[in-house]
């Protein structure tokens, strides 16, 4: 379970999200707050999602209706719904990993121009194509249960491990290293003062972990009885992580040995120009590059298509809950998870625009965690699911504050990203709502999302039956 | 590279890796001790 949990957490957020924003936002500046926001977020919410699902066995909406009563179902479905949209476009992300490690395979990349595969293929009918295979790999892997979902880990997650530790060994023995080291080491105490450090330092970790996501509480309602919550949720965590830093060191280390000369260009390329145009390049310029390129690409998909399996789970879990038969439940995901996935395979601003405010939805979804337990009763929450019987290590009241810490860092971090970003682009850009990164495109959609998951919250708390939470429940 | 850069990677490093480590090893302790257990009372 731990390896499906890991499977979950890891994902492309990982490899080419946590080293561009690292290097973007100060460094070793940004791995301060990062590495506070692990035990100040990601952990304690992991644990509510391990013990909620745990106890419940039940999906977002139906322990939030199962844990605080049917007219908080709402705040359940917000998480579903915000996880269920980046599955939208995470399919197409995944199908771009696909296709890369086809031509990686037959010699197309990296071509004379950097980028033309990039150029010709975004956008394009083909990257419709390969966000469908994707989305079919992963309703495929779905549709076998659980015992599938865990075979496929058994199998990706080793693997991913073990290409992920090949790349950073041969990444830092390369000439000149050292300086990518440097850059992504080095403090920048200035930056500290930007609340962008801090919020793209926490989204990072709500990335890079999934906590908040919903999606550990969808696997947990698998776990045995006996087995544990707390040291998983801590070594979920921190294993996720690991995997973040070493991708950091490894792309780094690749981008400033290869191109001193075009480090900053390159680490500013955005996520998919770093990943998809410039990575051909560097590794085209390694000795024996284009087998280390097969296996980063092997890697990227492997991690996404882990990710993405979660997603497919959570959306399905949902509706199964509801009372669908499990085939018709992951019928109706695939359709959906195409027909919505479309947009962001055709349109690299809609991409963006999706990407930029889900990413932000997660700081309402972790939130959303804290006050569930806030309204339970955060030390009756914490005797009652979190020390379960099963469980290795003792939480302490320690874990208490951690809860109302998150619940003050989400407000405060949403009020002061929203002043700064008032003060810094006025009132009329940053409420534009057609932009792809601004205040009024993610607060028209939270809007309708909300409208939305409030308008049908009286459906939604109607439970489709099931165990009290607690109840200990065998798969 | 710096001091500061040295000791923020020897920090960071430390605390993320290390911290792996050693809950590896607790969870791996922890599940030797349980499998010598007997089965708990609330197990079907």
């Amino acid at each position: 379970m731990l390896l499906v949990m890991l499977g979950m957490a890891v994902g492309t957020g990982n490899i080419w999200r946590f080293p561009r924003i690292a290097a973007t936002n100060g460094g070793g500046t940004f791995l301060i707050p990062w590495a506070i926001f692990l035990l100040a977020w990601s952990v304690p919410l992991l644990l509510v999602e391990f013990a909620m699902g745990k106890a419940s066995r039940r999906g977002p909406v139906g322990a939030f209706a199962t844990l605080i009563g049917g007219s908080w179902a709402w705040m359940g479905a917000w998480i579903a719904l915000c996880a269920t949209f980046i599955m939208f476009y995470y399919s197409v992300v995944t199908g771009w990993c696909l296709r890369y490690l086809a031509a990686t395979v037959t010699g197309e990349i990296p071509g004379s121009e950097p980028g033309a595969l990039w150029e010709s293929y975004a956008g394009s009918g083909w990257a419709v194509l390969t966000m469908a295979v994707s989305l079919g790999l992963g309703v495929w892997v779905v549709a076998g249960g659980i015992r599938g979902i865990e075979r496929a880990a058994r199998v990706m997650m080793p693997t991913l491990l073990v290409l992920v530790v090949i790349l950073a060994i041969r990444a830092v023995t390369l000439p000149g290293a050292e300086r990518g080291l440097a850059f992504l080491f080095t403090p920048d105490f200035s930056a500290l003062g930007n609340s962008r450090v801090w919020l793209e330092a926490l989204t990072q970790n709500a990335w890079d972990t999934g906590a908040g996501w919903g999606l550990a509480l969808t696997y947990a309602t698998y776990m045995r009885a006996r087995e544990d919550t707390t040291v998983n949720a801590f070594v979920l965590g921190f294993g996720n992580n690991s995997i973040s830093l070493l991708a950091g060191i490894m792309v780094l280390c690749t981008v400033f040995s290869i191109r001193p000369d075009a480090a900053g260009e390159i680490v500013g390329a955005g996520n998919t120009g770093l990943t998809f145009i410039w990575v051909p390049q560097l590794f085209a310029a390694m000795p024996a590059g284009r087998i280390f390129m097969a296996l980063f690409f092997l890697a990227l998909l492997f991690a996404a298509l882990t990710s993405l399996i979660s997603m497919i789970e959570l959306a399905t879990r949902v509706l199964v809950d509801r009372g669908v038969a499990r085939g018709k439940a992951i019928a109706w995901v695939a359709v959906a998870g195409f027909a919505m996935g479309v947009p962001s395979a055709l349109s690299m601003p809609f991409f963006e625009n999706q990407d930029n405010v889900w990413g932000v939805g997660l700081l309402l979804s972790g939130l959303f965690f804290a006050l569930a337990v806030l309204r339970f009763g955060v030390d009756r929450f914490r005797q009652r699911f979190i020390n379960s019987a099963g469980s290795d290590v003792v939480i302490g009241r320690w874990w208490n504050a951690a809860i109302w810490l998150v619940t003050i860092e989400a407000v405060v971090l949403l009020a002061w990203w929203f002043s700064q970003t008032l003060s810094e682009q006025g009132l009329a850009a940053s409420l534009d709502p057609f932009a792809s990164w601004s205040l009024g495109t993610i607060l028209l959609q939270f809007a309708i999302a909300l409208g939305l998951c409030l308008a049908f919250n009286r459906r939604l708390g109607r439970l489709a039956g099931g165990p009290e939470p607690g109840s200990g429940e065998r798969r | 590279m710096s001091a500061a850069a040295w000791i923020t990677m020897a920090l960071v490093c430390g605390y993320i890796w290390g911290g792996l480590l050693l809950l590896v090893s607790i969870a791996m302790r922890k599940e030797r001790f349980k499998d010598a257990s007997p089965a708990q009372p609330w197990e079907p």
